[in-house]
This record gives C-alpha cells, structure tokens and sequence, in this order.
C-alpha cells in the first residue's frame, strides 16, 4: 500500500510538471514565424547548422561560422549565400546560395545529416525576398 | 560554370555530415546499466553523482563481473594500483560509418588514407583522457580529449579542425565537495547539468533539442541529494561565451539559466523522474520541462526507458516564439556481455506549423567480450513530415555506425 501510495504521489508529480510545461510553453501561441533574421538565426540556423562539428566558432568548417546571429547573418551576406530580394517565390531563388544547398539532393545538401523542414526554408525565403536585413 | 563556392559548399557538406553524425562524443555512462546490472544509482559505477565519465572502483568490477563476460576492469588490467587519492582513465573509439542520405552522392563511408592508395574504413572517434585527484570529501575532476576526425581534413577548406592540437578541449573540469555516496553533494565547474535520461549518443533528439548536444556542457554550481531510493539534483549554469579558446570552447546559443532533475526509484526496478530547465540568452530563451521513465523487467532481462519534453522557446527580437516536443522511448534486452534495442524518438520543431516533424528509429547492440572491450552496432533511420525538394529521397536518412570501444 506504502509503495502504492508513493508511486502515485510521484506519478502525479510528474504528469504535473509535463502539464506545467505544456501550459507555460501554450503562453504566446506558436502563430505565425516571422521572416525575421532573429528569429530564423535561433530557431533554425543555430540549432541545426551551427553545431559542434559543422559552423560553430570550434569547428567553423568550410570557414563557415553561423553563431552567434551577428556574426551569422555577416558571413551569409559577405559571401554571397544569401542575395536579398532574390526570392520572389518560394522554391525560385535564383542565385542565393543558402536556399540552394537547403534544397539540393543528397550528401551535398545543408544540413548534410537531415533535410530541414520545407517550413523553415519557405521561412527563410521569404526573409531573403523581403530584403534579407538583419532584423 | 560551377560556381567554387557552391563546389566547396559541396565537398564540405559530405565531411560535414559524417561529422555531424559521428565526431567524439562524451564519455557518457549507459543508462541502461542501471538497475540491469544490480545498481541503481548511476553514482556507485561513476564518480560524477549523475553518471558519466570516469568510474569508479565499484564500476570497474562491475565491468568483469556482470557486465562483460569477464576479465579485470581495473587500471589498466590490474597492472598496477594507484593510491586511493588518484583515479586515471581514459576511452578510446575507432567507428566504422555509412551514411546514406539518398541522392548521388550516397552512401558515404568515412575513411582514413595509410599512404597513397590505401584507405582504412574507420576514424578516431573519440580519446578522451580522465583524472581525479581527492582530498578527504573534496575531488577535482578533469577531462581532456580530442574531437574526432571522420576524416582528414580536406586542404581546399579552412576550418579548425586540421590538427590534434587544435582540437583538444577539455569538455568536463570541476571541483566537487561529497563527504559519501549517498548524502549531500555539491560541485562547481564544466560538465553537462543533471537532465533527461543522459543517453550516450548525442545524436538523439532528447539530447540535441534539450540543451545537451555534443560540446554544449556549461559553466555550473550545482548540488543535490542522492538517497538509495531517490535523488534531487539543482544546477545553476552560464553559458560559455565564443570568445573562450578553443581548448575551453563550447557549442550553442550561451544560455544561462538553471535546471532541476529529480528521481524516485520503486522496489530496485523502476524509476520515475521529473525536470525542467530555463535557459536565457541575449539571442532567444528556452523554458522546458518534462519526465523520465524507467522500467526494468527480471523475467524478459528487458529495460524500458522514455522521456518527453515541451519546450517553449522565446525570441524576444522577433518578438515570436514557437513550442516544441521531443521524446525517446526504448526498450533494451540485456544479458551478461550482450545489449540490444530498439528506439523511437519524435521531434516537432513547432507544434504550431505543420510539417516540422521528424521521426528517428533506432536499433543498437552492443558486445562485451571482456572488461575494457565494447563493440556496439546502431543503426539509425530519419523520416520527416515534409522536407525540402518533397523527392522520396529527401524525407529520409539512414546510418550505420560499428564503434570499437576501449578504456583502460
């Protein structure tokens, strides 16, 4: 009965604190993205690309760095993988290097590991159309 | 006309993504050994009160005796005995990798060139040296290693990954004051904060998307309680800046913040835990809790293990944020000298945008034909929602990985 009784007071507990977690992160709603360079540089940029053996400031394969944001959005647009304003649909990117390699076929695609989502890359065309600033 | 940059862009991207895939990782402790082996506190085999990284005595003779099929697990064989102030170790990996993204250029199999016209299959995947010095209650404990080199660096790209010096870092130091096994203990320095299942492969989204990626250990103060049957642990932690050499250097977005893990175990064979992290930065913020689930079942020698996280991730910038899922459930057999499962794990980028889902499944084995030998096997395949290019070879990745694994 002891062992029962505790089992459920920590059942409880951690069915809470999962909940707890699940309200505070509903606080704000998901909503739209905005095609803001702050908000694809932390969501999408750093989390998968700039990681401990591709373009973090350890590794900076390819001389590539992607973190932290300042530094990111310097080295997409001094090397020319962003354009801005090339994007005037989604998928027709002309010459923006970024949204080429995010879409390529293969082990040359970015992230080589594993396609990103269609929703970041749509995401981050649209920035690229709107002008690519480092908002 | 290629254009050079997308012709380097392409040869990095082969090297990068078996770097991804298999660089060094911590020297992390299997969380199915506990309860499996007769323990159930990851403490009793480790020195770190949360597993992980050197072992102890206790650990030692554990890996003759119940975990591999024999064999002494001390220093080096036995050879020689260090005084009872001292502990050294060290792990060394060699892994085989085949990695097949789909497209032309896969599969991918890392190599390493002996001479001109010779390839060995494999790479150094982790050497990681470990030291422990104690006085009485107070230890320092520090780690030093090499990142792994899937292969050797290609000279057309720059990057700092081209030599052995330049890849040393020391991704674990601290002081850490634990009058006993069980009781109080607190420690202050570079080590991965008490979270989640602590799973060896970094790979796995509940480690990725948590905070607790490869070389993303943080600047800590923590302390906790250990008892038989449960345990708390509070860490709070800064995030170690870009501009830190590199022999101290860390990935991902500098959050600081804390985080709060505690478990109770049931009748030596079940474990329930809760936590939470928050942690800020000046780029976004995350705030995420979740729980741990642990189950070991005698009759069928199998061991259930799950976590589930939401994570809430802010971007005060933007002013937007976006809310996330992650979880891992696996259920592994387990006999003397031999460990195999099987996994899945789930991983929504925002649950508000459909299509950012992606689902990983993964089978290991894992051999111990003696104390200090491990071969391990796994086998991972990725499936997402929607993926760029919508191919049928785009939404999915697979991999295949053999590590030899020695610790002396």
């Amino acid at each position: 009965m002891f062992f029962r009784k505790k089992s459920t007071t920590w059942l409880r507990c951690s069915l809470g604190a999962v909940l707890l977690a699940g309200v505070v992160g509903g606080c704000g709603g998901g909503g739209a993205r905005p095609p803001k360079w702050s908000f694809i540089a932390a969501t999408i940029v750093e989390p998968n690309c700039a990681t401990a053996s591709c373009h973090s400031a350890v590794a900076q394969r390819a001389g590539v760095v992607l973190t932290p944001r300042d530094t990111a959005y310097k080295t997409l647009i001094t090397r020319k993988f962003v354009i801005p304003g090339d994007c005037p649909n989604p998928g027709e990117c002309q010459d923006s290097e970024m949204v080429a390699l995010l879409r390529a076929q293969g082990s040359r695609r970015m992230p080589p590991d594993f396609a990103l989502p269609e929703a970041d890359i749509e995401l981050i065309e649209h920035w690229i159309n709107e002008g690519a600033t480092n908002d | 006309m290629i254009n050079p940059l997308r012709r380097t862009s392409v040869v990095a991207g082969g090297i990068v993504g078996l770097w991804l895939l298999a660089s060094a990782r911590p020297a992390l402790a299997y969380p199915q050994f506990q309860f499996s082996s007769g323990t159930t506190r990851c403490g009793q085999c480790h020195y770190s009160p949360s597993g992980g990284g050197l072992i102890t005595s206790w650990g030692r003779d554990e890996s003759g005796d119940t975990i591999s099929l024999g064999g002494d697990g001390s220093f080096l064989h036995g050879a020689t005995t260090l005084p009872s102030w001292l502990a050294l170790g060290a792990d060394f990996r060699a892994a085989f990798l085949y990695n097949n993204v789909g497209g032309p250029e896969s599969p991918e199999i890392a190599k390493i060139p002996i001479g001109s016209s010779f390839y060995l299959p494999f790479f150094p995947m982790q050497l990681d040296v470990y030291g422990r010095a104690a006085y009485e209650a107070y230890s320092l404990n520090v780690t030093i290693g090499d990142r792994g080199v899937v292969r050797p660096v290609d000279p057309t790209l720059s990057g700092r990954t081209g030599d052995f010096a330049a890849r040393l870092m020391s991704r674990e130091h601290y002081f850490m004051w634990r009058p006993s096994a069980t009781g109080p203990y607190v420690r202050a320095g570079r080590f991965f904060a008490p979270y989640g299942l602590r799973l060896a492969e970094h790979i796995y989204f509940v480690r990725r998307y948590t905070g607790f990626n490869l070389y993303e250990e943080t600047y800590n103060l923590s302390g906790g309680y250990v008892a038989d049957d449960w345990e708390v642990h509070a860490t709070a932690f800064l995030g170690i800046p870009t501009s830190l050499p590199d022999f101290l250097g860390a990935v991902g977005i500098p959050e600081s913040g804390g985080a709060v893990y505690a478990e109770k175990r049931f009748a030596g064979m079940a474990a329930l835990g809760v936590q939470s992290r928050i942690g800020i930065a000046s780029e976004e913020a995350r705030y995420q809790g979740g729980a741990v689930g642990k189950l070991w079942i005698e009759q069928a020698r199998l061991l259930v293990l799950a976590e589930a996280d939401f994570i809430r991730q802010q971007v005060p910038a933007a002013s937007a944020g976006q809310n996330q899922f992650v979880s891992y459930i696996g259920a592994t057999y387990i006999i003397r000298g031999f460990m195999a499962g099987a996994a899945y794990e789930r991983f929504q980028e925002d649950l508000a945008v459909s299509g950012t889902g992606r689902n990983a499944y993964d089978a290991e084995v894992n051999l111990f034909p003696g104390a200090h030998f491990e071969v391990g096997l796994l086998g991972r395949y990725q499936k997402a929602q929607a993926v760029a290019g919508g191919g049928p070879d785009s939404s999915a990745a697979s991999l295949a990985m053999i590590q030899f694994h020695y610790y002396l």
